[in-house]
């Protein structure tokens, strides 16, 4: 695990990695007592609620945002990551492996037409 | 994407190229705000709330579900975590970066449990705000 001042430098985050870390943590507080499927799943609804609370119509990239506002908003996204993949793990479910399939189903679901590529031409 | 690994680590910044490829190819990129994208995962999040819905409470790993229950549990997941990281690339947020640093966070934020104080017993299952 590389790291620069304790917090780890840009690289690929698996949700494997996620995964162990999130059942170490509850493991060692304990708390996994109270981590039934229902809790975390209320308990992302309670995390998820709380993104972009009262900011209106933002354009991508977030500009003019404050460091600290965006500092706010990635442990918001984070903490709805790290509830999602816990409650898959106690529902003994492979998440990356679960997205990839459904990446699959939804590209059969939304095929590309012919359509689509002729506007993204327009585009270069 | 067929023929992927079933052991392979799949990584966030993976999920984010295929989806920032699948909005490309379907001329999605225009609808993909930040508002608009968090209320499709609300919406996500909705579906995933109803298979728990009028279940009641249910043990860790799923007993006595059908396996099809479980394939339709994991593709709701699936829903708000492609949301999820796709909100978080039009935001500019780091997700895998910014999970690992919430998890170091937390360490430091809860430490460690000790066994041996029985006032440990009253320890409740605080949020990780």
């Amino acid at each position: 695990m590389e790291y620069s001042n304790g917090f780890p430098s840009k690289r690929d985050v698996s949700l494997q990695e996620l995964s162990k870390r999130l059942d170490e943590f509850a493991k060692v507080k304990g708390w996994d007592q109270y981590h039934s499927p229902r809790n975390l799943l209320l308990a992302l609804v309670g995390e998820l609620s709380e993104i972009l609370q009262w900011k209106g119509e933002v354009a991508k990239g977030l500009p003019n945002w404050s460091s600290d506002d965006k500092e706010h908003l990635e442990e918001e996204l984070s903490d709805v990551l790290l509830y999602l993949v816990h409650l898959a793990d106690v529902c003994g479910l492979d998440l990356g492996q679960a997205a990839l399939t459904k990446i699959v189903k939804n590209a059969h679901k939304y095929p590309v037409t012919s359509t689509n590529y002729t506007n993204n031409s327009t585009y270069n | 994407m067929a023929g992927v690994p079933p052991e392979a680590h799949v990584s966030l910044d993976q999920l984010k190229q295929i989806m920032d490829e699948f909005a490309k190819e379907r001329d999605w990129e225009q609808f993909h705000s930040p508002r608009n994208l968090l209320l499709a995962l609300v919406g996500e999040v909705g579906e995933l709330s109803e298979i728990f819905q009028w279940k009641g409470e249910v043990p860790k790993g799923l007993l006595d579900w059908k396996e099809e229950e479980k394939v339709h549990l994991g593709e709701e997941l699936s829903d708000v975590l492609l949301y999820l990281v796709r909100l978080s690339d039009m935001c500019g947020v780091d997700l895998g970066k910014a999970a690992l640093r919430k998890v170091q966070l937390n360490a430091v934020k809860y430490p460690k449990k000790v066994y041996e104080d029985p006032s440990s017993s009253t320890v409740s299952p605080n949020n990780t705000n």
